[in-house]
């Protein structure tokens, strides 16, 4: 995975907070994910401002002590995340980093 | 020539059979579902023959036509039908995959893919006193409010030596080579009259030797087993995904792992009524 890549949330994905555990459902695939704690996090920060290394570096600082294992498991949420649809890669035209200077 | 009318959710559905055996056997498929006679054919047609020992299955509406030579499989053909354009059409209610029964005016609701052995324990509860309701589909609206397609249980091949000791009156039994269809009154069973409310949601897994486990479920572990049974989502706002989660939020909801009938506790209906019971009184 390219780490500088963006990701944005797939906009007709609905989100609802089951007694503080989160649903997401997928209309386009009819699909519903269960966000456990860190892919929440990640779902959170997938707002198309944060690359993927952002994402990492801000959950690295949260967490100091995971600082290893974070960078795994940001990878593997956002690959299953978009998998499912409910994360969209922007293209170098939308993506922000790619924008400065254009 | 007979003709039923099915008016469900909106949805009309005429079964046309001709006299004999063809009626006979749409007879039977259909006395427990709520329908009336007609004399003319509103909607889609099912239209339904019997010639040269076969009967023959047309639903011109998807150009589908079977031929088939056993009573069971009539009825499972049929009712396959009835349930295909419920669930394709239906657009004021969410329809469910899922089999229901109910005591008193609660229902329990077992939502679970095909293999889950929900027709199974659909017999088992019917068998021990329950309302039957469904063994296949529910239409549900957002309060909770909900019936059934009664059509007779239908038991695929490998099940039938699990119901076998279930049965009181064996001889109202429709066999088929697909599927044996059991109208609830071969247990010895009732169907439901009238509508229920949603009270119970229960989440079936049979597994051949597996002990008996009977556990509450987390909301957010109930509403992912639930979705991936709505088969209407497409048809309503948002997929009914949030009036979905709200049903979950205000009904219990349990998982139950079990290897046999042999396995259940000997109290367990008797605790599902008092689940019912008790739901009722939190709603309340």
């Amino acid at each position: 995975m390219n780490l500088e890549n963006h990701y944005q949330k797939t906009p007709e994905c609905l989100l609802e907070d089951m007694d503080g555990e989160t649903l997401l459902y997928n209309p386009i695939n009819a699909t519903t994910l269960h966000l456990n704690g860190p892919s929440a996090l990640v779902w959170e920060l997938c707002n198309g401002n944060n690359s993927v290394a952002t994402m990492i570096h801000t959950l690295q600082q949260a967490y100091p002590a995971q600082a290893e294992q974070i960078e795994r498991d940001v990878i593997e949420v956002i690959n299953e995340l978009s998998e499912n649809g409910v994360i969209q890669q922007m293209t170098s035209l939308q993506a922000p980093s790619q924008q400065v200077g254009s | 020539m007979a003709r039923w009318l099915i008016d469900m959710a909106g949805v009309k559905i005429t079964v046309r059979a001709k006299a004999g055996p063809a009626r006979e056997v749409a007879k039977v498929a259909l006395s427990s579902m709520r329908c009336e006679r007609t004399n003319s054919t509103q909607g889609i047609e099912l239209n339904l023959t019997f010639k040269d020992n076969v009967w023959e299955l047309v639903d011109r509406s998807n150009n589908l036509r079977r031929k088939l030579d056993q009573a069971g499989d009539v009825i499972y053909h049929l009712t396959d039908r009835i349930v295909f354009h419920l669930a394709d059409k239906a657009k004021d209610v969410h329809c469910l995959h899922a089999a229901s029964v109910a005591h008193g005016a609660n229902a329990l609701v077992v939502p679970a893919n095909s293999g889950a052995g929900k027709s199974s324990f659909t017999c088992w509860l019917a068998a021990n006193g329950f309302e039957y309701l469904t063994d296949e589909l529910i239409l549900v609206d957002s309060q909770g409010a909900l019936e059934g397609l009664s059509r007779p249980i239908q038991i695929k091949f490998h099940g039938l030596e699990a119901i076998d000791r279930l049965l009181v009156n064996p001889e109202l039994v429709q066999k088929g080579k697909y599927v044996t269809a059991l109208p609830v009154e071969s247990l010895d069973g009732v169907a439901a009259s009238e509508p229920k409310k949603l009270a119970l949601f229960l989440f079936p897994k049979y597994q051949k030797e597996a002990e008996f486990s009977f556990e509450k479920l987390t909301s957010a572990e109930a509403g992912m087993r639930l979705m991936a049974n709505h088969v209407n989502a497409r048809n309503l706002e948002g997929h009914g995904f949030r009036a979905m989660m709200n049903l979950i939020r205000n009904t219990p909801c349990y998982s139950l792992e079990y290897g046999g009938f042999d396995t259940l506790p000997s109290d367990f209906s008797s605790q599902l009524e008092a689940q019912l019971a008790s739901s009722t009184l939190s709603h309340a």
